[in-house]
C-alpha cells in the first residue's frame, strides 16, 4: 500500500495535522490530527510502497515496544488511514 | 506604455502595447491602484501580442481538474530552463487563449495574448495578472483569499465559503441593514501582516462579478465562514479549526516549491492564532447580518 498523493503532514500549532493542499475547492478543510507515532510512520512511509509489517517494524525500533503490540498499533493506524481515504491499497 | 501599481503595498509594473484593447478595458480595475512611489517593484509584467506553441521539452506539471469554480483554466509547463509556462484557456476548450512565462525567480512575467482580441481578452489578461501577482507576492507572505469583504467601524470582515454559498449575499445584507457598512471587495481581497503584527485586509482589482476595485485597507475584524442554515448563529472556532477553515479559502498554486508553501502555512497559522475566525450559520435575511455583526463586535473572542 501507499500514502495517497496530495496530502501534507504539517505541524499546526502543536498538533500533527494532515490536510489536502491545493484543491482550491473551498469547502471546510477536512483535517486529521495524528499522534506522534502515527506522524512518525507517515514521515517514514510517505512515497514508499509498504506493508503492515514495515509499519510494525518501524514502531518496534523507534519506540522499543514488543512486536505483538507494534503489530496491533500498526494495524490500528493503517485501518484508520484507510477509513479516512489516505491510502492506496 | 509602462504603468506602476501598488496593491497591498506590493509595487509592480505593467508594460503593454498602447493599442491593446484588452488591457485598456481593465483601466477601471487597475487605475485606483496607480502608484508613483520610488519603491522597488516586486514584479514586472510585460504584455505582448502573439502566440506560443508548446515545445516537446516542456514538462506538463499541472493540469487542473475542473472544480466548479470559474470559467478560465490553465495548464502549467516547466521548461528546461526552469521557467514556468502557463497556458490559459476556457474551461472545456482546448484552444489556448493566453500564455504566461514566469522565470523561476517569479519576479517577472511575460504575458502573450492573441493578436485577435475578443470580448474575453480582458478576463484572460486580468486572470493572468492576478496569478502573476499572487505568485510574486507569496514570498513576502501576502495572501489572496476567496471571500467577500465589508468594512464596518474601521474593521474588515471577510465572508468565506464555496461559490454559491452566499458570501456576496451576506455582504449585501450588511450593506443594506447595517448603517456604515461598506464593501471592500466581493471576491479576492488580500491579507498581509503590517510591521506591528496586525492582519490587514486590502482591496484589489479582482472582485468577481462586482465592480468594486477599491484601494483601501483595514485591520481584519474576523474571518467568517458562511454556512447555510435555518437559524442565525455565530460559532467561534478554536485555533486549529480556524486553520482548517482558512486554508481552503486561501489561494495556492500547487506547483510552487516547499519554501513558498511553508511561508503560506506560517501566515495562515499566525492568522488562526491572532484573529477571530468563526462560522456563521445563517439564513439569507436581515437578521443574519445583524446577528453576525452584534456577535462579532459585542463579544470579540480572541482565539488565544
Amino acid at each position: 500500500m501507499k500514502i495517497k498523493k496530495g496530502f501534507t503532514l504539517r505541524k499546526v500549532m502543536t498538533q500533527n495535522v494532515i490536510l489536502a493542499e491545493g484543491t482550491n475547492a473551498d469547502s471546510f478543510g477536512k483535517i486529521l490530527t495524528l499522534n506522534d507515532s502515527a506522524a512518525m510512520l507517515w514521515n517514514a512511509l510517505i512515497g514508499k510502497d509498504f506493508e503492515a509489517d514495515d509499519a510494525a517494524r518501524l514502531l518496534t525500533t523507534t519506540y522499543n515496544i514488543p512486536p505483538q503490540q507494534a503489530q496491533e498499533d500498526a494495524h490500528y493506524i493503517i485501518n484508520l488511514m484507510t477509513e479516512k481515504g489516505l491510502l492506496d491499497q | 506604455m509602462k504603468q506602476q501599481f501598488s496593491i497591498a503595498e506590493n509595487v509592480f509594473t505593467v508594460s503593454a502595447p498602447d493599442d491593446l484593447q484588452g488591457w485598456k478595458k481593465l483601466d477601471n480595475r487597475f487605475s485606483p491602484f496607480a502608484d508613483c512611489s520610488d519603491n522597488e517593484p516586486v514584479l514586472e509584467i510585460d504584455i505582448k501580442t502573439g502566440s506560443l506553441s508548446p515545445e516537446k521539452e516542456w514538462e506538463c506539471i499541472y493540469s487542473p481538474t475542473y472544480d466548479g469554480i470559474g470559467v478560465i483554466t490553465a495548464k502549467v509547463f516547466l521548461t528546461p530552463d526552469s521557467d514556468f509556462v502557463m497556458v490559459f484557456s476556457h474551461v472545456g476548450e482546448e484552444k489556448p487563449r493566453l500564455w504566461m512565462i514566469l522565470p523561476s525567480q517569479l519576479n517577472h512575467a511575460e504575458i502573450i495574448t492573441d493578436r485577435e482580441e475578443d470580448s474575453n481578452t480582458p478576463y484572460f489578461i486580468s486572470h493572468a495578472l492576478m496569478i502573476a501577482f499572487m505568485i510574486a507576492t507569496s514570498a513576502n507572505g501576502t495572501l489572496m483569499i476567496h471571500a467577500s469583504s465589508v468594512i464596518y467601524d474601521g474593521k474588515a470582515y471577510l465572508f468565506q465559503g464555496k461559490s454559491g454559498t452566499g458570501k456576496s449575499t451576506h455582504s449585501r445584507l450588511w450593506l443594506r441593514n447595517i448603517p456604515g457598512a461598506e464593501l471592500l471587495n466581493d471576491d479576492n481581497p488580500l491579507i498581509r501582516f503590517s510591521p506591528d503584527g496586525t492582519a490587514m485586509a486590502y482591496g484589489s482589482p479582482w472582485s468577481g462579478k462586482t465592480d468594486c476595485y477599491r484601494n483601501i485597507s483595514a485591520p481584519v475584524g474576523a474571518f467568517v465562514r458562511i454556512i447555510r442554515d435555518n437559524e442565525n448563529r455565530l460559532v467561534p472556532l478554536s485555533p486549529l479549526m480556524a486553520y482548517a477553515s482558512l486554508t481552503p479559502s486561501i489561494f495556492f498554486m500547487p506547483f510552487l516549491d516547499d519554501k513558498l508553501r511553508e511561508i503560506r502555512h506560517k501566515a495562515i497559522e499566525r492568522i488562526a492564532l491572532t484573529v477571530p475566525v468563526c462560522q456563521m450559520h445563517c439564513r439569507p435575511d436581515a437578521d443574519a447580518a445583524l446577528t453576525c455583526m452584534t456577535s462579532l463586535t459585542k463579544n470579540p473572542k480572541k482565539n488565544k
